[in-house]
């Protein structure tokens, strides 16, 4: 379409993807940034979707063809926005893209795995360790591998990692640890702004025992958990010792709603505990999962699966907040203390493992946009820009398939700054 | 508790409770952080959840009959940590100042100390009774008699028929409300509790086991400072009741000379006095520098906080500077805070019942009921579930190996 | 060969010392002659892409075969203009799951060669479909979603066609009092929401808006559709009436489909209605009406409230004071809230939102909206009364994101009471009226005096009316709704797709929203409508398979008028000839070969994807005789999610039998039976079709395609009478993208059932 002009998006995440999608196949010119080496941002580390509990994969893998197929999306990982100067319909864009360290010909982990270097698995949320060379998962896009540079580089003087570095150029991967960043400079008509969220971090709440209990982990990590190709390749155990869950509680609004540290409610947690409760119970027939909540915000369609949900009597829901986790020090069971507010009784009750139900924290409440003219709100939501559209939970906090529903719509707000007029 | 009940909401009561201090009762969305953040609340139908909903549908009644406000301690842990910043022991401290007012006897004596347009009559009567005094004894002459002699600044006998009535008064005013107070309890909570009850001097003496030593005090978290300064304080007044009284019995029985005009005999009375009157002094002054200081720790204060807390250290402090100024040689020093301190003492006597000293009443009164139906049992952790044993399907083992 | 072949066996990967490259080699230049046959390692390097370009050139190669890595990678480096270009996977299908060295592993690879070069033969050069089109987008409804539609349409510079049936633009925001904005602070109302929003769409050149206006019906296809537009009136009735005898005979058919009875006789009317909805039929346009020609529809129609009768048991109808939350807006509006029964003003106020003591049924139709639309009414009251008492019964307050700001604002209100509950009834004496709850959060039942109780009750879409877009389509009027009953996509992950191709729906037919979520969806649906009308416009397909110019084409003259195809089209582009035969609309078409699968004669076709090209495919496969014991199974698998999932198995280099063959298919649905009788008769002992889960929660992007090849393979039993064969021999399977880690199980567990039969006797014929 002549005369238009390109439309940059930032983030790759699920909504990114999907606005940079979306204008594409209209015919416009995209350049897609992430800041990780893989797209598909947290949907990518989730293991199924609520309500219809299929694997966010799908969805990921056909987004990831037409990608392929849309030589007019421009996609570049591992790259940041350094600074937007100009206006609507004429931004300059700085991005800084840090080289992936290693050259390869679509290789695998596999192909790596005698790699002696081993680094946290972020992607696990640091549930294992992973190989300092690696692919970022298996379906990753781009597929191809990625290194670690500062700790191989603190390797490269041993032997291992030398011989190492010789099998991989045998196979075609070539190492790079000396390749320096590259700034480049866009020129762009708008800008779809869509970094996401972070999961809140679950040491600020005092006394629901993450990080002092070795039982308590957070609902993203549950996520992994649960996945196939997570730590615990599916199997759901507890971090201390490995032991089978029979008896998992999760902890709602743990830091959401709450003034002293998300006042906002996040929205999707409750399904998210309704969905990894059914986790359990797949896995595990004879396990028992024990949601507290303060209101269970499951609305819409999303009551047709919190109705079904409840019919699992090994699924119990008690409206009461937990207040306080504390760990038995010989089983290393967990002690959750609450009010049982219907029948106004305290709970003390032991699990054998806590599941907190931590909130979506958007990015931008942490890293602005480095944009003239961007509001947030309160509590560093995006709100607007000129010619700067945000989108996803940088917006609000949304489920994923309002996140894409958001998405298109942002993508011709982007199309109306660049159509050829 | 599953009685059905008719509400009518209490506009008014809810407005005057916010008035009271209790200004954000109604951000409270029953998340029930409090009742377990609160270390001392009882395991069953614990406060101060339950209050909250009260007190924002406005159920006066309900309020005001519920022991469970005096079982809190203000150490503000449910504040600190609640969600929504709905200060939950500022809405129980707030109830408490109105069942005060409502059960003072005379009941415009409630008001006189409640209401803050009232201060200057307040204060204005003792210090015009101490005033009236003095200058009947010798026409407000300060430097005189040198050495120190009180006795000839004001003289005792006056004194002491003054302030054994103002203390006749006050307790038995204090023994009304707390009479009608029990009653109200007994009357309006049917069923309470579980067990029989038991009978009101045993439950008393339960309940002072577990307040002279502080003891559940002392399991406050958020404010464990105000328990050693409550524990000062409380002490420390013992310790000076203890000591006026003994020179009183010395005076006015034995006919000594008082402690400030008698030799080495006396110098144990002396030692007591003195470290209770410091311990007392030093307990306020924690108080008050914390409530100044740090509002958001030590919970808001009301007038009727500050009313109570400053004749206490008054009486306290002017007792103290009364001392040092009589030996710092300066006579008028003396009789000029000597007549201060007793203005003091006298607010202190008279208000007893109606300021924020009568809590010393109603708590110990309140948790002796408790004691008494049973309340405060404790549910046990509940144990970690685990499901009946089945055999291992072999696929889990295979499962782990993708 | 023809056409003109490269064929580059990629020896990378291990691809090299797993594989003898060059009996290889030889297979492919013995068996097809390919013009160029070379070896060497990793293609994908940029100077390896140019001899291969200079191949092109040189030797006028028509066609490029890729050996070695998954076509899921690398599609955007092996691409030459003008060239056909084919991927045959010997990594992740062949050395990544197989031993290296061996006799099967090398049998693999050369049948993967010998299916890939047959492949290129078959393809045919078709241009791609383009007919004249146009771009205008047709916006039904001017509530938020219909004005945000078209505003944000014209905006990027497209046509549009507003059509409301109210005489005001507006909708809803016209009969509110008050609304909220989902803007910082969140905690404020505004009076007219949409009120600048009405005078742009009113100003905007390029929108003509049609007031007190429906659409009488929409024919034609995406790019090309006609929308009859004719004032609104009583014609309304005749036109619902002829759904409803068209939904009765639908009805009917499903349930003979289903128990087998037969229909119950027919009038004229309803044999008319079971022709189809737009065959032979002509448009009666002998009233006043207007044709506009649209490029795509964005259904906007929004929704009316619930029907407060089944709230009987709440005192609805039975007390005039109990009202629902709609009426009480329009009290709001007239000021001073009073009571409807006399007059009185009103002091307390009992808001239901939540559900009886024993209702069980969910209410999707309030979502999140009913409880906000009760907080602000609360407001309403005590701004109208300030002594006004305001109950607030619900069963979980959903105030989401940054509403909750909302609520703890109203919360902060003296005079609102909010308490959970289940209500147990509202009855009545002269004076007011008393409601009882359950579980409140007063610990007890509880019994409020009030003057007034208001129900939340939910936001019906009008589409549960009537099919609004009155499509003269062979399937019907309706846009199809998803499980839940609302015209909204059931896919997670592309929340606009609908089963009618260029007709998007937005706003509250898809589900309850407030203003500003229903503005937002509308952009969104707007930008999908202007991305279909680009995309016909080029010859390409929409979603899922967006940018495919292949489209079907039918050999008419074989057809026997079976109907299959039109009827299994899960997008209904089929439409009917009136002498019966099939009428494609390659614009409404989404490319899933779900028709190809469906018809018995073979007769439709892809110019890249078609019966014969898959059957020669599976002819081609060597077939050891009976005694080699080296059984060969074909296993079809969809190329959305089956195959990723072999790939994924292959690169966490997981093993399972070297005897499988898989062929990948557009979508399971596009399975055709003559397929497995081909392979059959040519001695393979099994067959697979491994697809993605069907059922309520399906997962198929072509909605019920893995649920079609079900069917069509349980029906294969005869053919398996036929040639004396067990029915084990052909299985389906269910696998997600994710549990690649099932699929060596799932094919050796195969192999074993096999391995309990003969070999299949007609090895050899």
């Amino acid at each position: 379409m002549a005369g238009n002009k390109t439309i940059l998006v930032v983030g790759g995440g699920i909504s990114g993807m999907t606005a940079a999608l979306e204008a594409a196949e209209v015919g416009y010119d995209v350049v897609l940034v992430e800041r990780q080496a893989y797209l598909g941002g947290r949907v990518a580390q989730l293991f199924k979707y609520f309500p219809k509990l299929c694997p966010p994969t799908c969805g990921l893998e056909i987004n990831f063809k037409r990608l392929r197929s849309r030589p007019n999306v421009k996609v570049h990982t591992l790259a940041e926005v350094q600074n937007i100067s100009g206006s609507p319909g004429d931004f300059t864009v700085t991005l800084k893209i840090n080289p992936r360290y290693v050259d390869d010909h679509t290789a695998t982990t596999k192909d790596v795995e005698d790699c002696p270097v081993e680094i946290p698995n972020d992607f696990n949320y640091q549930m294992d360790k992973v190989k300092a060379i690696r692919l970022p998962y298996e379906m990753a896009y781009p597929m191809n591998l990625v290194a670690d540079k500062d700790a191989l580089a603190r390797a490269k003087g041993d032997s291992a990692f030398q011989a190492f570095a010789q099998s991989c150029a045998a196979k075609g991967i070539k190492l790079n640890l000396d390749a320096q960043p590259q700034t480049a400079e866009i020129k762009a008509a708008s800008i779809v702004w869509a970094t996401g969220w972070r999961p809140y971090d679950a040491t600020k709440l005092t006394k629901l025992g993450y990080g002092t209990c070795k039982n308590v982990i957070t609902n993203v990590m549950m996520e992994r958990l649960a996945a196939p190709n997570g730590p615990t390749a599916g199997q759901i155990v507890r971090p201390s010792d490995g032991k089978k869950v029979n008896n998992l509680a999760f902890v709602q609004c743990a830091g959401s709603r709450d003034r002293n540290h998300l006042p906002y409610c996040s929205s999707i947690c409750c399904l998210a505990s309704l969905k990894q409760a059914t986790y359990l119970r797949e896995f595990n027939p004879d396990a028992q999962a024990h949601i507290f909540y303060i209101d269970l915000r499951a609305h819409g369609r999303f009551e047709v699966f919190y109705e079904k949900v409840k019919q699992d009597d090994k699924i119990l829901l008690t409206k009461g907040k937990i207040v306080n986790i504390t760990e038995d020090p010989t089983t290393k069971d967990v002690i959750l203390e609450g009010e049982d507010i219907l029948s106004g009784q305290k709970i003390r009750r032991t699990f054998d493992m806590a599941v907190l139900a931590t909130g979506m924290q958007p990015n931008t409440s942490v890293d602005k946009v480095p944009a003239s003219g961007v509001t947030y709100d309160e509590f560093g939501f995006v709100v607007s820009g000129p010619g700067i559209y945000s989108t996803g939970v940088g917006r609000r906090p949304m489920d994923v398939a309002t996140c894409m529903q958001d998405a298109t719509g942002v993508a011709l707000k982007a199309i109306q700054d660049a159509v050829g007029r | 508790m599953a009685n059905e009940i008719i509400v009518e909401p209490d506009l008014q009561f809810t407005k005057d409770l916010i008035k009271a201090g209790a200004n954000d009762l109604k951000k409270c969305y029953q998340c029930a952080t409090c009742s377990v953040a609160c270390r001392i609340s009882p395991d069953n139908s614990p406060y101060p959840r339950k209050e909250m909903i009260w007190a924002q549908w406005g159920l006066k009644d309900r309020l005001l009959n519920d022991p469970d406000v005096w079982l809190c301690h203000q150490c503000n842990d449910c504040s600190t940590l609640c969600p929504r910043g709905a200060y939950p022991a500022d809405v129980l401290k707030a109830i408490r100042k109105m069942l005060i007012q409502k059960l003072s006897w005379p009941s415009f004596m409630g008001s006189l100390v409640g209401e803050s347009s009232m201060a200057v009559l307040a204060l204005g009567f003792p210090a015009l009774v101490v005033l009236l005094l003095t200058y009947f004894s010798n026409g407000f002459n300060f430097s005189s008699p040198k050495p120190v002699h009180y006795g000839q600044f004001i003289g005792y006998i006056p004194i002491q028929i003054i302030y054994t009535l103002a203390l006749i008064f006050a307790v038995v005013s204090m023994v009304f409300s707390l009479k009608n107070y029990w009653a109200m309890l007994d009357a309006n909570n049917p069923g309470a509790g579980q067990g029989p009850r038991k009978g009101f001097v045993p439950s008393l003496i339960e309940a002072l086991k577990e307040i002279l030593p502080h003891s559940t005090f002392k399991d406050c978290e958020a404010n464990y400072i105000r328990y050693i300064a409550h524990f000062l304080t409380f002490w420390g007044m013992i310790g000076l009741l203890v000591t006026t009284a003994i020179v009183a019995f010395n005076i006015d029985i034995l006919h000594l000379a008082p402690p400030s005009r008698s030799g080495p005999g006396t110098i144990p009375i002396k030692i007591l006095g003195n470290v209770s009157a410091i311990a007392f002094v030093v307990g306020l002054a924690i108080m008050l520098v914390r409530r100044i200081g740090n509002p958001e720790q030590a919970g808001n204060s009301s007038y009727f906080d500050w009313f109570f807390l400053w004749i206490i250290f008054g009486t306290g402090a002017t007792g103290l500077i009364t001392e040092l100024s009589r030996w710092a040689g300066s006579a008028s020093g003396a009789y000029f805070f000597y007549m201060v301190h007793l203005m003091f003492v006298l607010a202190l006597l008279l208000y007893l019942p109606f300021s924020k000293f009568a809590h010393l009443g109603y708590r110990t009164i309140a948790i002796a009921w408790g004691k008494s139906v049973g309340r405060n049992m404790t549910v046990p952790v509940v144990p970690n579930f685990v499901p009946p044993v089945r055999a291992e399907e072999p696929e889990a083992a295979k499962e782990a190996t993708v | 060969m023809e056409p003109k072949t490269g064929l580059y066996i990629d020896t990378g990967y291990g691809i090299g010392e797993a594989l003898d490259i060059e009996a290889l080699k030889g297979v492919a230049t013995d068996e097809f002659k390919p013009a160029v046959c070379k070896a060497e390692s990793y293609w994908s390097d940029p100077d390896k892409i140019e001899i291969i370009k200079s191949d092109i050139a040189s030797e006028g190669l028509k066609a490029v075969v890729i050996a070695g890595s998954s076509p899921r990678v690398y599609q955007d480096v092996f691409k030459f203009d003008g060239v056909i270009t084919e991927r045959i996977n010997l990594r992740e299908h062949v050395v990544w799951c197989q031993p290296p060295s061996h006799e099967d592993t090398q049998m693999l690879a050369e049948d993967y060669v010998r299916m890939g070069l047959t492949k290129v033969t078959k393809y045919q050069d078709k241009p791609p479909f383009t007919e004249e089109t146009v771009k205008s987008i047709l916006v039904i409804g001017a509530g938020a979603a219909g004005l945000s539609a078209a505003l944000d349409a014209a905006n990027a510079g497209y046509e549009v066609f507003l059509v409301e049936k109210e005489a005001e633009l507006g909708g809803w925001a016209n009969k509110f009092s008050k609304a909220f904005t989902g803007e910082p602070p969140y905690d404020q109302l505004v009076d007219s929401p949409l009120k600048s929003k009405i005078d742009a769409v009113k100003s905007n050149a390029k929108i003509k808006v049609f007031a007190s206006s429906r659409v009488y019906a929409i024919s034609g296809a995406p790019g090309m559709f006609d929308a009859v537009i004719r004032p609104d009136g009583p014609w309304i009735d005749e036109l619902n009436h002829k759904q409803d005898t068209w939904l009765k005979v639908q009805l009917a058919r499903q349930k003979q489909a289903q128990e087998g009875g037969t229909a119950e006789a027919q009038t004229e009317e309803e044999k008319a209605a079971a022709g189809g909805w737009a065959v032979g039929e002509e448009l009666a346009l002998d009233f006043p009406h207007e044709k506009v020609r649209v490029g795509a529809v964005v259904l906007a129609a929004g929704w009316r409230p619930e029907d407060p009768a089944k709230y009987e048991s709440l005192g609805y109808g039975k007390y005039p004071d109990v009202i629902t939350n709609v009426q009480m807006e329009e009290l709001a509006r007239n000021g001073k809230i009073k009571r409807p029964s006399d007059g009185k003003d009103v002091n307390s106020i009992a808001f239901l939102e939540c559900r009886e003591e024993n209702s069980e049924n969910p209410f999707l139709n309030n979502s999140y909206v009913t409880c906000l639309v009760t907080l602000k009414q609360a407001k309403y009251l005590r701004e109208s009364n300030p002594n006004g008492r305001a109950y607030i019964f619900y069963e979980n307050m959903r105030t989401p994101g940054q509403y909750e700001k909302f609520y703890q604002t109203m919360q902060d209100d003296p005079g609102v009471f909010l308490s959970t509950g289940r209500v147990l009834g509202v009855s009545g004496d002269g004076a007011g009226l008393a409601v009882e709850v359950k579980d409140s959060l007063l610990g007890e039942r509880l019994k409020v005096k009030v003057d007034m109780v208001v129900l939340a009750t939910g936001m019906i879409p009008v589409t549960e009316d009537s099919a609004v877009v009155n499509l003269r389509y062979r399937q019907g009027p309706f846009l199809p709704k998803n499980p839940y009953g609302f015209n909204d996509s059931h896919f997670i992950c592309f929340p606009y797709e609908t089963q009618r191709t260029g007709i998007y729906a937005a706003g509250c037919v898809k589900s309850p929203m407030d203003f500003q979520g229903a503005e937002s969806d509308a952009t969104g649906a707007a930008l999908k409508a202007i991305q279909c009308a680009e995309l016909v416009s080029r010859g390409e397909a929409v979603h899922p398979r967006a940018g495919d110019q292949s489209y079907p084409e039918l050999f008419v003259t074989r057809c026997t008028q079976c109907k299959r195809c039109t009827d299994e089209c899960p997008f209904g582009a089929y439409d009917e000839k009136p002498d019966g035969t099939p009428l494609p609309n390659p614009t409404r078409c989404r490319r899933c070969a779900i028709c190809m699968g469906s018809c018995p004669e073979r007769i439709i076709s892809f110019r890249d994807h078609s019966v014969d090209m898959i059957g020669s495919m599976i002819k081609s496969v060597n077939v050891p005789d009976e005694y080699s014991e080296k059984p060969r199974v074909i296993v079809f698998i969809c190329e959305n999610d089956a195959y990723p999932v072999v790939d994924m198995a292959g690169i966490n280099r997981l093993q399972y039998s070297g005897f499988v063959r898989f062929v990948p298919l557009r979508c399971l649905g596009n399975i055709n039976l003559v397929w497995i009788a081909d392979a059959l008769s040519k001695g393979i002992d099994g067959i697979m079709l491994i697809g993605c889960k069907y059922g309520d929660d399906y997962q198929c992007h072509f909605v019920k395609g893995s649920e079609l090849a079900n069917y069509r393979v349980s029906k294969v039993a005869e053919t398996l009478q036929r040639l004396v064969l067990e029915s084990e021999r052909i299985q389906l399977f269910q696998l997600s993208i994710d549990e690649y880690g099932k699929l060596p199980d799932m094919i050796n567990g195969f192999m074993d059932t096999l391995s309990q039969f003969d070999p299949n006797p007609y090895k050899g014929f």
